[in-house]
């Protein structure tokens, strides 16, 4: 596998979709290559921290004009 | 989204569509959370995102008798919550866009990259690097185009699945995984050498 190859993979690694015999090349590269092991940590953290941006709820004022909307049947 | 929430929502626009106005609340309050969270997440400013988030309500109000499909009626709402972003976004004064197009000068003829790799970003031990980390994505993810960022902010925001992002954005699978694959490398590329601590 080259870092090409490996860089068009880390998709299917992250979702776990690599076949077991790409995934042992995989990590056979990352062993021997620091570019491939830093791509790839670096992918993964971008990734995984994505869910820390996700709003957890929906401000009382926007929530209760949603219901107006729904209930009035009138626009804004 | 599994079946059992599909039926629900099929439920519900079924009985909305009768003219039962609660059906329609309870539907929409069902899926407000992701319309806000995407909403404020594309357009950065809360009242422009509440503004998405009715408009997106006032299109189910209006137009939910057109759905095809009411088990796919999640979809459909964050689809129409993005549209309604992406024509506020188009409004806006275009800013720097990352690159996301590979290069093909970052590798050599034999697949080996040109260039040495720059390490990170290095997810942080501490709570209070990791918050400052996940505020440097914020920012940077505001230079991604348009097209990335939405599949970007869908899959590892929102944590939906290939299918589910390429139905609410018809289309294909392929072209998700692309998108998604090349925001990530961007978004990495920004942020390489994030450092925790003072």
């Amino acid at each position: 596998m080259t870092c090409q190859e490996l860089s068009r993979a880390l998709g299917e690694w992250l979702s776990g979709e690599l076949e077991p015999e790409v995934l042992a090349e995989f990590r056979e590269h990352i062993e021997a290559c620091e570019d491939c092991a830093h791509l790839s940590a670096g992918y993964r953290t971008v990734a995984g921290l994505g869910r820390l941006l996700r709003a957890a709820e929906v401000p009382e004022g926007v929530a209760r004009r949603v219901r107006e909307i729904a209930r009035s049947g009138r626009g804004a | 989204m599994d079946d059992r929430a599909g039926a629900l929502d099929a439920e519900l626009v079924r009985a909305a569509c009768g003219g039962d106005r609660g059906a329609l609340a309870a539907l929409l309050a069902r899926h407000e959370r992701r319309l806000w969270s995407v909403a404020l997440g594309l357009c950065g400013r809360p009242e422009e995102a509440a503004e998405v988030v009715q408009e997106a309500a006032l299109t189910a109000l209006t137009k939910l008798h057109t759905l095809e499909r009411p088990e796919r009626a999640g979809a459909w709402l964050l689809r129409a919550a993005l549209n309604h972003a992406r024509m506020r976004l188009r409004r806006r004064r275009r800013s720097p866009e990352l690159a996301v197009e590979e290069l093909p000068e970052q590798f050599v003829a034999d697949g080996h990259f040109a260039a040495p790799v720059a390490p990170g970003p290095i997810l942080p031990d501490r709570e209070v690097d990791r918050r400052r980390l996940a505020a440097a994505l914020a920012e940077a993810e505001t230079l991604l185009p348009p097209a990335h960022r939405e599949v970007w902010r869908l899959a590892d925001v929102e944590g939906l699945s290939m299918q589910e992002i390429a139905e609410v954005l018809e289309i294909g699978v392929p072209n998700v995984k692309t998108r998604l694959h090349r925001a990530r490398l961007a978004l990495r590329e920004r942020l390489a050498g994030f450092q925790g601590g003072p």
